[in-house]
């Protein structure tokens, strides 16, 4: 394997995206309250988004990058459900 | 064109870093919006023209330009959602984590 300055640097930038989730995710399981954890949860979906379009650029395919759109839809469905479902107090009735 | 994508990149990664540090170092619900607003504006806005810059073709270039706004649309109202139902669920606006409430 050449160790080329293309390598390198996409390395350096997926590996520090993956050190910010593994780090939110410790947030998560040593925090308080069930928005704190919501918030973190947004900044993980973010972070994956940046990481498929980043992959989806170094291969050259399109398909990821529809993914990626996709994946940012479901995580704001799952933002605004979960925060409808905290105000009516964890019952699910709106 | 891929030396300034590259530099892009860089200026990216260094807001999500800030980002990242602040989510430790505030202890409050209503400062830490700040973590989200930095990553979930600047940080994807600048890492996702990076990208463009990185490969210029047409089809990737319209589907980045879409995930963009897409990601101007949306972050704010999840934050805003959220944060509302902080408030609305009576969480005190001046509560410190570390202590009891």
């Amino acid at each position: 394997m050449i160790w080329t300055a293309e390598i390198i640097f996409y390395g350096t930038v997926m590996g520090l995206l993956m050190l910010a989730m593994i780090a939110f995710f410790l947030k998560i399981l040593w925090t308080r309250y069930v928005w704190n954890r919501l918030l973190l949860l947004n900044l993980i979906s973010t972070k994956i988004l940046l990481l498929l379009a980043l992959y989806a650029i170094i291969t050259a395919s399109e398909l990821l990058l529809d993914i990626a759109l996709t994946y940012g839809i479901i995580s704001f469905l799952t933002m605004t459900l979960f925060s409808k479902f905290v105000i009516a107090g964890g019952k699910g009735k709106e | 064109m891929i030396i300034i994508g590259w530099i892009f990149l860089s200026i990216a990664m260094i807001f999500i870093l800030f980002g990242v540090i602040s989510i430790f170092v505030f202890k409050n619900l209503y400062m830490r919006i700040i973590a989200s607003t930095i990553i979930d504006t600047v940080g994807s806005f600048l890492f996702l023209i990076g990208l463009m810059l990185l490969l210029w073709d047409g089809a990737f270039i319209f589907r980045i330009i879409l995930l963009i706004g897409f990601i101007f649309l949306t972050s704010p109202i999840s934050t805003h959602v959220n944060i509302r139902s902080a408030y609305l669920s009576k969480l005190p606006l001046d509560h410190d984590q570390r202590k009891s409430v």
